[in-house]
């Protein structure tokens, strides 16, 4: 069987591989010069990335290593900070107080995160009303096995918002700052929003190891896979068409006019351009244009780069130079920064979400709207970058000697570098209503459409995520199945 | 059926507060032949449903103001029409604008549709669609707040049961209803309409349903599914979502204590309790203020969970879990409340007159970015200096209400939260600031109002928590957020009106369905006593 | 409350009765004296004048627009010439009957829309991808309907379009009384009419000039009533009485395909990508359930059942859209087989004519069945006969005199 690949971001990539080795005869068309997407040089966290999904394409055999996951340090202006490790046993010298009720927070994500994460592993359930009620039983029994007392707290919890889930918990204003900026990565929402406890559970369902490298060693193992398991890599083929006969898929148009036949094919770009531009209008049934027409996907991504004169120095804590720090000191001033994604507005305070590497260092500022007032401009695109080192001189005084702003990239310029519908790097928010079956709708979160041979792949479908490679492999399983 | 040895355990109930659910409570009981007390702290019965009289010839609805899900059959099971209960339809809904006419939506199709086309002509055609399948949703809904709520994690048969049905009859909406059902469960108001509009001036009254009562913004996740209260009214017999009581919410009240005292029940005024009287963990009766103990086999309370169970009970005497619940449990008032007594009429200055248009309810929400910030601002510990404000004019509805000429204007207030930045306690330094505001936001849109002011009454949360007793002055008892709904309120494992203590029940605004002045709580809390042999 | 139309000034003046109703939110007259028959009349034998105004109009333009249109419309709109003029149905995801319609080629890239009621948030809605533009004109366009056998010779006396050339479903541009408007050659009544399409402020100039020139031909202003006998007559079924939009039903069972109400001839199952068409693929597979069909009432049934109470029949001059039950033949002990919509004694035909939606297997021409009919409240049922559709049909609602050999377009 052929089968077209449309994107080659990791989930591309993972999904051709994936076909490629069982057999398939595979062709990878990317738009991008290069491959790798999003996590080609935009995301930094590679803790949700599949181990699994890594043994099965053999990633190790091309040069994927794991590790533990870096702390990430939080930075504070009136004490030490907070060296925050996941393993709680490592973390509790840093929590004080807090330590207890961490340690039993990771003990009850342990209780009820593998059911999360079991359905993260396969295919969404499918909750139409045509749909056979037997898994979805099943489905349910395996949550109860949670035992009364975690179901409890898990629906109680859930859709509660993630700073009065924080605050029962935890005193430290750093830890609920840190946790909480790690549960609304991918959403429209503050910490003050409800339902955001949900959105944190999913995150915390999906990480595990990092990969050693970061996600540009991903990206080469995953292009290492393709290679060796035969997929045509077919950079600078951007997909303009997706040619249909009769309800069915027969293959693609690149922009270049060229044609190319499939048996079957999958996009692993957003399922909204997919149905809504590739597609003439006449194939797609109305429920799912109506569906993909209110899919929310409003970017809030903003990267600065900085090139370094010599490594960051913390104030609070001198010497520490870690590889990953936060600039958050309270869940409130994650929230004052939605206030300005909520009211399109530039935001002052910038939270800041830090990668340092040896020379350089990249800073993710997730509270910058792709629906900015007037829009961005070049003059804002300056802006931005001051305010982040506006945002930074408090921790590293001496930022503006040693850091010079090499490179700012808005919203709408991620939306147009890379190739992001809404400059939303999950192609779709994460949002309760866009999660699990309903992600990216209740129709097409299983990887089919109502076009026949023609699938979905990318973060935009279920299980979403940000570098996990969970809808490509889960979309190769179905595409590749007779 | 009173318990054996009268002498010492004359009540079958005691019911702790008379608010309207407390009284209901009392009258079904009584209905069924018990005897029933009801202990009421205030000089009157009404608890946040009261009538009066602060200003000589001037009637409040101090509080609650307008009725929408008073269930129809317990105004049939209490005959509370003919205990004086009248109900008259609020017209429209009007939503001034500072420089143009806004938007008054009407019972009547075409003359909405009239409106809503000055705005956006695709919205005039999209808000019939989106009004039938509100319809629909709401008829799925409807049962929910007619019977208990079930457990998800219970095996009981009963519970089981009532899944399947809810699971059979949420399969028969077919994909697309259940596709938005979904939807408006988790979704935001804002973005939930935005799916159906794209008028602004429209949206923004339409979200702030959601809100009302909520510490939540129009955007914010989870404020979507308040929109099919509007659509519930529709199909429960009412010709409209929203009511005004003859004689002011007070008169739902007196209508409801007056049955109860036909049907036998003792009314007790200025009577305060101290705490609930418990026996080796059973609740055996109540001890009052004044040190006086009276026995019942059963207490209900018709207060909210945190003052029954933190106050009445007191945390020692709970099992840990549940008290750790408990004190987990989200009542944050964001309301409060203005009343006015006024020489005049103040007229609309972008719609001037005494016309059609102002016998319904008047939203201040020029847009959601207005209802944002309003909330942007309750956030950080600060009243809305731009509040959402919805104003009712009563005297236009029941004469009865203001001397003839003058008029009684009720204005509902968001945000005011309970926590002020500067504590709870220091709302008495802010009260009339805060009254300032509100006035200062409606003489925007009506220019004399200020002239015409002859009394004021403001209300922040904190002073209902003084005055009425409700925790944090939260006017449904609790936050209508998802995770204290249904098997969740207020406590999962607790909300089929039994408490963890043996003997009391809860049947407030606190339990399923929750608030309003629905009197569900109530009925529903005093029907699962009789059953389960209780009282 | 219902608005007025740009015409409301000079309606209002002719009428002598004070019988207004709500026609999609606009005030229309239903009939101008306290009957209607010299309006019905004037229809058969001269001509009627109507204010067509609230009926809902689109302009549709742009490059993609037939191409959009054929994606919304049950009819191929990519195949319809400039100056023609397509009658047909919008369905439902599901294919279910929303409304029906024309759609007028102006130009290859501008059409206009007609419907009963106003879809401009559907018609939006399924525009994304398409290049086009909709305009909702229903409150800038006036429209008038002046139909009857002599509307040619009236219409004619006031614009230089060459009616005679003008074949049946044709439109076209040109002066009417002095003012730039339009004109098709469609109406609502099955005979030879025209209705005329202005802007509003034109509306009152044209209508004057019309009524003078009809007045030698004794054209009478119509309304409401007198249509509703016509357009029975002519079997032509009304959204919201002989089937009701998919938009207002609460329950599926309420819905109708275009087969169920008759209009399964505007539907063509072969072409791809129309809104509503897989549904209807499907439902042919399973084969349709209902269908509409027209009733001929046995006459001298109604007379013998008025006499068993002592009374003459009665004959209204109003056609009734009290849908009734329709049994199977033998009376209402028979089973229920599906619903008498509209209804009316035809004046010209002297026959009672009735449209009504029944199964399938009861819809083939001849087939007896019994339809309730009340007299002094007590429910009974007169045989009637499945004819052919329409009830009345002159040669002369699509002869032109003028007409281009076959084939040229």
């Amino acid at each position: 069987m052929d089968v077209i690949v449309i994107g080659g971001g990791h989930n591309g990539l993972v999904a051709a591989a994936t076909l490629a080795r069982k057999g398939h005869g595979v062709t990878l068309l990317e738009g991008r010069e290069s491959f790798g997407g999003v996590a080609a040089g935009l995301l930094h966290d590679t803790d949700s990335f599949s181990p699994e999904i890594a043994k099965a394409l053999d990633l190790a055999g091309h040069g994927l290593e794991f590790a533990d996951p870096a702390p990430v340090f939080v930075l504070s202006r009136e004490g030490p900070g907070l060296l925050l490790h996941r393993d709680p046993v490592q973390a509790a010298g840093e929590l004080g107080a807090d330590a207890e009720a961490y340690i039993s927070w990771r003990a009850f994500l342990k209780r009820v995160l593998p059911f999360a994460t079991s359905q993260l592993d396969s295919v969404a359930p499918d909750i139409s009303t045509s749909g056979p009620l037997l898994p979805l039983m099943r489905r349910g029994f395996a949550f109860r096995r949670m035992g009364k007392t975690d179901i409890h707290e898990c629906l109680r919890i859930g859709p509660a918002c993630v700073d009065d889930t924080l605050s029962e918990h935890f005193q430290s204003p750093l830890l609920r700052a840190a946790l909480s900026a790690r549960a609304l990565q991918g959403t429209w929402m503050g910490p003050r929003s409800p339902s955001s406890t949900a959105t944190l559970l999913l995150g915390e369902a999906q990480s595990g190891q990092e990969i050693v490298g970061g996600a540009s060693s991903l990206v080469t193992a995953l292009v290492a896979a393709c290679e060796s398991s035969g997929v045509e890599l077919r950079p600078s083929s951007r997909v303009s068409r997706i040619q249909v006969s009769q309800g069915r898929a027969t293959g693609v148009t690149t922009e270049g006019g060229e044609s190319l036949l499939a048996d079957r094919v999958l996009s692993c770009i957003g399922p909204r351009r997919t149905l809504l531009e590739l597609i003439e209008p006449e194939h797609l049934p109305i429920r799912e244009a109506g569906q993909m027409a209110n899919l929310r996907l409003r970017g809030t991504l903003a990267r600065v780069s900085l090139r370094l004169a010599e490594p960051i120095d913390y104030a609070c804590r001198p010497g520490l130079r870690p590889k990953r720090s936060l600039v958050a000191e309270h869940p409130l001033d994650l929230e004052r920064a939605f206030d300005h994604v909520k009211h399109r507005r530039m935001p002052t305070q910038l939270p800041l979400d830090i990668h340092q590497t040896d020379g350089e260092a990249s800073i993710l500022i997730r509270c910058a709207t792709i629906e900015l007032q007037g829009g961005w401009s070049d003059k804002r695109r300056q802006e931005l970058g001051d305010l982040t080192l506006a945002a930074l001189e408090p921790h590293v005084p001496n930022i503006r000697g040693i850091a010079r702003v090499t490179r700012i990239l808005t919203p709408t310029d991620i939306a147009q570098e890379f190739d992001l519908e809404g400059g939303h790097e999950m192609h779709g928010e994460l949002s309760l209503d866009q999660l699990g079956p309903m992600r990216p709708s209740m129709t097409l979160a299983r990887h089919a459409t109502p076009i026949d041979a023609l699938y979905l792949g990318s973060a935009g479908i279920h299980p979403g995520g940000a570098i996990s490679g969970r809808p490509g492999w889960q979309a190769a399983q179905v595409v590749g199945s007779p | 059926m009173s318990a054996k040895g009268a002498e010492s355990n004359p009540y079958d109930a005691i019911v702790v507060g008379g608010g309207h659910n407390g009284l209901t409570a009392a009258a079904y009981l009584a209905r069924s032949g018990r005897k029933v007390l009801v202990l009421e702290r205030r000089h009157l019965v009404g608890g946040a449903a009261v009538t009066e009289e602060l200003y000589p010839g001037f009637k409040y609805s101090v509080c609650s103001y307008v009725v929408s899900l008073l269930r129809p059959w317990i105004i049939r099971d209490l005959n509370l029409s003919r205990h004086g209960l009248r109900i008259v339809p609020l017209e429209c809904s009007y939503t001034p604008q500072l420089d143009s006419p806004g938007l008054c939506r009407w019972p009547d199709p075409d003359q909405n549709r009239q409106e809503i086309r000055r705005l956006s002509r695709r919205d005039a055609d999209n808000y019939p669609e989106f009004g039938k399948l509100m319809g629909k949703l709401a008829r799925f809904a409807k049962p929910f707040i007619d019977e208990l709520a079930p457990d998800p994690t219970s095996l009981r048969p009963g519970d089981l049961w009532q899944f399947k049905r809810a699971a059979d009859r949420f399969r028969a909406l077919g994909d697309d209803l259940v596709a938005l059902q979904l939807k408006l469960t988790t979704m935001g108001g804002v973005d939930f309409l935005r799916e159906f509009f794209e008028s602004d001036q429209l949206i923004a009254p339409m979200s702030c349903s959601g809100i009302i009562g909520t510490m939540l913004g129009v955007n914010s996740p989870g404020t979507a599914y308040v929109l099919l209260h509007h659509y519930m009214g529709e199909i429960d017999g009412s010709s409209r979502a929203w009511g005004f009581p003859i004689g002011g919410t007070g008169a739902v009240s007196d209508a409801i204590a007056a049955s109860a005292l036909e049907f036998g029940a003792e009314i007790r005024c200025n009577a305060p309790i101290a705490n609930i009287r418990l026996k080796n963990g059973r609740a055996t009766g109540v001890i009052l203020q004044n040190g006086d103990e009276i026995a019942a086999r059963s207490v209900v309370s018709g207060c909210d969970p945190s003052l029954t169970f933190l106050r009445f009970v007191g945390k020692e005497n709970l099992p840990a879990d549940f008290a750790a619940s408990l004190e987990n449990y989200k009542n944050r008032g964001s309301s409060g409340k203005v009343n006015l007594a006024l020489d005049r009429f103040p007229e609309f200055v972008q719609r001037p007159g005494i016309g059609p248009h102002v016998r319904g309810d008047v939203a201040i929400a020029p847009s959601t970015e207005y209802l944002e910030t309003a909330y942007d601002e309750a956030k950080y510990g600060a009243f809305s200096q731009r509040p959402f404000i919805n104003v009712v004019f009563p005297s236009l509805l029941d004469p009865g209400m203001a001397p003839p000429g003058k008029h009684v204007m009720s204005c509902f207030v968001q945000y005011a939260p309970y926590d002020l930045a500067s504590g709870a306690k220091s709302w008495p330094d802010h009260r009339e600031a805060f009254g300032d505001a509100v006035v200062d936001t409606l003489a925007e849109y009506m220019p004399t109002l200020k002239e015409d002011i002859l009394h004021r009454q403001v209300l922040s949360p904190w002073d209902i928590e003084q005055e009425i007793g409700i925790t944090e002055g939260n006017i449904f008892h609790g936050e209508l957020g998802l995770e204290q709904l249904l098997f969740q309120r207020p406590v999962a494992g607790w909300a089929r009106y039994r408490t963890p203590i043996d003997g009391l029940w809860l049947g407030s605004s606190g339990a399923h369905p929750g608030g309003g002045i629905m009197a569900s709580p109530g009925a529903l809390a005093a029907k699962e006593m009789l059953r389960a042999g209780a009282v | 409350m219902p608005r007025k139309t740009a015409l409301f000034e000079r309606t209002a003046d002719l009428m002598t009765s004070v019988a207004w109703k709500e026609w999609a939110g606009y005030a229309a007259p239903c009939n101008f004296d306290a009957y209607s028959e010299r309006e019905y009349f004037a229809i058969r034998h001269s001509a009627g004048l109507l204010d067509l105004s609230p009926l809902a109009k689109y302009m549709v333009t742009g490059a993609d627009a037939a191409r959009y249109l054929a994606r919304i419309w049950t009819r191929d709109i990519t195949r319809l010439k400039p100056g023609r003029v397509a009658y047909g149905c919008m369905c439902d995801g599901e294919g279910k009957l929303l409304d029906d319609g024309t759609v007028a080629c102006l130009d290859p890239e501008t059409f206009r829309v007609t419907s009963s009621e106003a879809w401009l948030g559907w018609f939006e809605r399924h525009s994304r991808g398409y290049q086009v533009e909709i305009e909702d004109c229903t409150d800038r366009l006036a429209a008038l309907a002046l139909q009857g056998p002599l509307s040619r010779e009236i219409l004619q006396a006031v614009t230089e379009v060459d009616l005679d050339a003008m074949r049946f479903f044709g439109v076209a541009a040109g002066s009417i009384a002095g003012v730039n408007g339009w004109i098709s050659r469609t109406g609502y009544t099955g005979d030879l009419g025209y209705e005329i399409w202005i802007a509003c402020e034109d509306a009152l100039t044209v209508y004057d000039a019309l009524l003078v020139a009809g007045k030698p031909h004794h054209l009478e202003p119509i309304g409401l009533d007198a249509l509703d006998v016509a357009r029975i007559e002519a079997g032509f079924v009304m959204q919201g009485v002989d089937y009701i939009s998919a938009q207002h039903c609460l329950i599926e069972a309420r819905k109708s395909t275009p087969e169920d109400a008759g209009l399964g001839w505007t539907v063509n199952l072969e072409r791809a990508g129309w809104i509503g068409r897989e549904a209807l693929v499907q439902e042919q597979e399973q084969g349709p359930k209902w269908g509409l069909v027209g009733l001929e009432l046995d006459w001298a049934e109604i007379e013998a059942l008025h006499e068993e109470y002592g009374l003459p029949p009665h004959l209204s001059p109003l056609a009734c859209r009290n849908a009734v039950p329709v049994y199977s033949e033998g009376g209402a002990n028979e089973k229920p087989v599906g619903q008498a919509t509209s209804s009316s004694w035809s004046p010209t035909l002297k026959r009672y004519l009735v449209l009504a939606q029944v199964h399938r297997k009861y819809a083939a021409l001849g087939t007896r069945l019994s339809v309730e009919y009340t007299v002094e409240f007590e429910r009974r049922t007169i045989t009637g006969t499945v004819v052919e559709r329409p009830f009345f049909d002159p040669e002369r609602k699509t002869f032109t005199p003028k007409a281009a050999p076959k084939g040229a377009s």
